[in-house]
């Protein structure tokens, strides 16, 4: 069976095909989710949060944009998963485990991004504009054309072309300072 | 760096992007969708007892490795009386039961399917095994218990079902009730939760032996990888992925053991309960979290670490008011066992070489008897660590002498405070204290270290005084010109300036700032190190912190403060910390519209820095692109873009501020010219939900002209 066919009938009810769905579909989402700037812990819920929303708005979009909306969803949900989410920095507690507690485990990220030339670029992507962040994971990780990262985005193809030019321009400034600060409108 | 180097980086962050793992369980997103659908439904027969269920039960089970003792459980019911209307237990309906032993076996599944287990591995499970001998003693009629127990059928039924709950729905239920539990309900949850666990991860256990040989062949580079197994999973057998995607949904994850050999299933929770539960009760999942702490009797940490780590676990363990459950003793033994493995030598874990302690056990031991507080580490080691010290770190007769059981002996009294009577002058005590500034009460404190040290010349004159007093003094002598007295508050380091330069420095500026608003130290912040305290007093305006003051303390010395140059020079400009409020947002919004209007410059004259700013990025917002035009910069000096080429800019509007940014400060960048103008950077404060561990604020570049606030063209940093 083909993908169209499991939308389609997943829209009409088929819950098996939604979750084959899902199962075809999560590593999409969970990488672009990392690539945007969730943080790697957060994955997980962020993922399940894409589907879960995904589900309730599947009926009303056509079946050849699936991709599109997995991907505007992914984003929305990356954005509000940030907004809702009551996290409190407790200065003392983490003071009192930076001093009193030398054991501490690897971060997820350090996993993931092994090696320093990675890290360094991932956190130069990760300091951009969101406006620039965006176009460029979707091009250069994500694989979309220029048409598909405006139709996510909803912005014009000139207006592709040019955010996908001046977040080359600015990570390769970025990345030759070495951690110089860059400008940005 | 030219293009094509690039476009080569970007192909390899891409590859690396292939290593984010997963976790992700589609059945799981199928029951939520499911559980929304179902939600105006009322369920015929209740699940959830309207009591909490962690005061309802007291469950002691603790089963653990063969080494454990079996788990005694009990349940004993707080229950306050029966429902109205509920039938009598004698006279129970066949059909009732019937009803729930149907319902219960579909609670079962439902779980089954949830970790998606056979019938074999799910009826191991230990609290599976529980529930269903529960649910035999408790519901089924002519068994004792039913016949004899006067609490509704219902709240029995809905009992055995909590016994049955996952790890996982245990969690959701903790986070959906938005309650702070008290220690002894957070330490009933974690013993409940932490056995559930356990329990499972014998079953986990078992798959990985099982499947030992086909798990060996997930490596990266060589050596065995967690992550890469878990990319893998998708082709191995059934179980094993099976385990991969739900073990992490449980508490449990699948990583490489201490000595990289083989896969394990370990204990690893995220942080979502630290919100819910007490401290002190998190404090010993986080203890959970970094077991094992040997393997084949060799420790899997530094010596240092592990040192560190025991001094976690005890003060966990001292503060813990709520005695008798199955993980604090568990902690206990851990306690006494990672003791053993720093400090008596062994075949497995030698600590010794050709009879000398071992360099890196030596440092561990000092580390120990530097713990903070009435310890019983401290109190253990410190008289062998004298001896062996002197004895150049020789196995001599005092080491030979002690016995782990007095260490435990130790432990006892420190849980009901009589070891303090036993370490006399060992106690730290100095408490947090904070004050409101400028406060009469620490004004006469300041007054009376004043008079001390003027009548007997002596900084010893000092040794009672807090931190606080301390930061309090140096502000009095700074007021009343005792530049001597102020001068001598401070450790001599490399960085203190020589006198004359640090009141050169210090001409005119405040020890406390001038807008402060409180002032506090906090117990907990000090800490020992090289045999000194460390610590640092916090200055407030309202809810910012200001400015925080670093302190040192010889043992039996007085509190002195550590020097550290002005982050902004005298005479600079500098706003710091301000909160962003709803009115000054409010204002800056009326700013804004005002002044697109007629771009009239006058509304700028005398508006602040923030309010500019402010204009600035709601302009952006909104996609104004004339407005921000006309806030900008236009010297020869800086580069600003014409009129026509700004316009010509792309836009769809940018966030929206108010949203993203909560406080600010502003700094002085560069020197003031001839004409008093200079540039600042205007420091924007992230929302808490947007701070990630690489960017916590912004800065925005703005100059102060002649004409007012002006924005530098790309103003953001």
């Amino acid at each position: 069976m083909n993908e169209l066919e499991l939308i389609e009938r997943a829209q009409k009810g088929d819950k098996n095909a939604y979750g084959d769905l899902m199962r075809l579909h999560h590593r999409t989402v969970e990488k672009f989710a990392f690539q945007i700037g969730v943080k790697a812990d957060d994955i997980q819920d962020v993922t399940q949060e894409v589907f879960i929303k995904l589900y309730r708005f599947l009926h009303q979009f056509q079946r050849d944009r699936f991709t599109t909306w997995l991907y505007k969803i992914t984003l929305n949900s990356a954005r509000d998963y940030y907004r809702k989410e009551q996290r409190e920095k407790d200065k003392e507690e983490k003071i009192q485990e930076d001093v009193n507690f030398g054991v501490t485990t690897r971060s997820a990220e350090s996993k993931i991004l092994v090696f320093e030339e990675d890290r360094e670029l991932h956190e130069a992507i990760q300091l951009l504009d969101e406006k620039y962040r965006i176009p460029l994971a979707l091009f250069y990780f994500q694989e979309l054309t220029y048409e598909q990262i405006g139709d996510v985005m909803n912005i014009p193809l000139a207006t592709v072309k040019t955010r996908l030019l001046r977040a080359k321009d600015q990570l390769k400034s970025a990345l030759s300072q070495k951690g110089d600060a860059e400008y940005g409108r | 760096m030219d293009d094509k180097q690039f476009e080569q980086q970007m192909k390899l962050l891409k590859k690396t992007y292939e290593r984010v793992p997963s976790k992700f369980n589609s059945d799981e997103v199928l029951r939520k969708i499911e559980d929304e659908g179902n939600q105006t439904k009322e369920p015929t027969i209740p699940i959830k007892s309207p009591t909490s269920k962690w005061q309802k039960v007291s469950v002691w089970a603790v089963s653990l490795a063969s080494m454990f003792i079996i788990g005694i459980l009990s349940a004993s019911f707080l229950n306050e009386g029966k429902e109205q209307g509920d039938k009598p237990v004698t006279e129970f309906d066949e059909n009732d039961i019937e009803k729930l032993e149907i319902s219960y076996q579909e609670e079962r599944k439902k779980r089954q399917k949830m970790l998606d287990m056979t019938d074999e591995q799910f009826n191991s499970i230990g609290f599976v095994q529980f529930a269903d001998k529960e649910f035999a003693r408790t519901i089924k009629p002519g068994s004792l218990e039913s016949n004899q127990s006067d609490m509704p059928l219902k709240l029995r039924y809905s009992t055995v079902i909590d016994f049955l709950e996952l790890p996982s729905e245990m969690v959701q239920d903790a986070l959906e009730t938005k309650e702070k539990f008290n220690e002894e309900k957070s330490m009933l949850f974690i013993d409940e939760l932490t056995t559930k666990i356990d329990q499972l991860t014998y079953v986990y256990d078992v798959v990985i032996e099982e499947h030992r040989d086909v798990m060996s062949t997930a490596k990266m580079n060589g050596e065995l990888d967690a992550d890469y197994l878990y990319g893998h999973r998708t082709g191995l057998p059934k179980p094993v992925e099976s385990m991969l995607e739900n073990a992490p949904m449980q508490g449990i994850a699948i990583a490489v053991s201490p000595d990289k050999n083989r896969f394990i299933a370990k204990f690893h929770l995220g942080y979502e309960l630290r919100d819910v539960l007490s401290e002190t009760a998190y404090n010993y999942l986080e203890i959970k979290s970094n077991l094992p702490f040997w393997e084949a009797g060799e420790l899997s940490y530094e010596p240092a670490q592990a040192a560190h780590l025991l001094q976690y676990i005890e003060k966990t363990l001292i503060e813990t008011k709520t005695q008798n459950t199955g993980i604090q003793a568990v902690t206990k033994m851990h306690y006494l066992s990672l003791a053993e493995k720093l400090i008596i030598d062994s075949e497995s874990n030698k600590i010794f070489e050709n009879g000398k302690l071992k360099n890196e056990y030596a440092m561990a031991w000092d580390i120990l008897r530097n713990t903070m507080g009435t310890s019983p580490i401290k109190f253990f080691i410190d008289p062998f660590y004298k001896s062996m010290a002197k004895d150049e770190w020789r196995i001599n007769e005092t080491y030979k002498a002690l016995e782990i059981s007095d260490l435990s002996y130790a432990l006892s009294l420190a849980e009901v405070g009589d070891l303090a009577q036993l370490m006399p002058g060992e106690e730290f005590t100095f408490k947090s204290e904070s004050y409101f500034w400028p406060d009469v009460n620490l004004t006469q404190k300041v007054h009376g270290h004043y008079k001390a040290v003027e009548e007997t010349s002596d900084r010893q004159a000092l040794e009672d005084a807090t931190p606080v007093e301390i930061v309090a003094l140096a502000q009095f002598a700074s007021e009343f010109e005792k530049s001597d007295l102020r001068y001598s508050l401070y450790r001599v380091t490399d960085q203190l300036p020589e006198f004359d330069d640090y009141n050169l420095i210090m001409k005119g500026q405040n020890v406390i700032p001038e807008d402060a608003t409180l002032i506090r130290y906090i117990e907990e912040m000090t800490y020992l190190q090289d045999g000194e305290y460390h610590t640092s007093v916090e200055i407030f305006k309202d809810d910012n912190l200001i400015k925080t003051v670093p302190l040192v303390r010889q043992k039996g010395g007085v509190w002195q403060m550590i020097y550290e140059e002005p982050l902004v020079p005298p005479g600079y400009f500098h706003e710091g910390h301000i909160a962003i409020t709803d009115d000054m947002e409010y204002n800056i919004v009326n700013l804004y519209e005002s002044y697109k209007q007629d771009h009239n410059f006058s509304l700028l004259q005398n508006a602040s820095a923030l309010e500019v700013a402010g204009m600035y990025l709601e302009a952006d917002k909104n996609g104004d692109l004339e407005t921000q035009y006309e806030l900008l910069l236009k010297d020869d000096q800086y580069v600003t873009p014409s009129r026509e080429e700004f316009l010509s800019y792309p836009t769809d509007g940018g966030h929206d501020w108010k949203v993203q940014f909560e406080a600010v400060e502003i700094i002085q960048d560069t020197p003031t010219d001839a004409n008093g103008e200079f540039s600042v950077v205007v420091w924007f404060d992230l929302n808490y939900s947007l701070v990630t561990d690489d960017e916590y604020r912004r800065g925005f570049q703005m100059r102060k002209t002649v004409d007012g606030w002006r924005v530098h063209f790309m103003p953001m940093q």
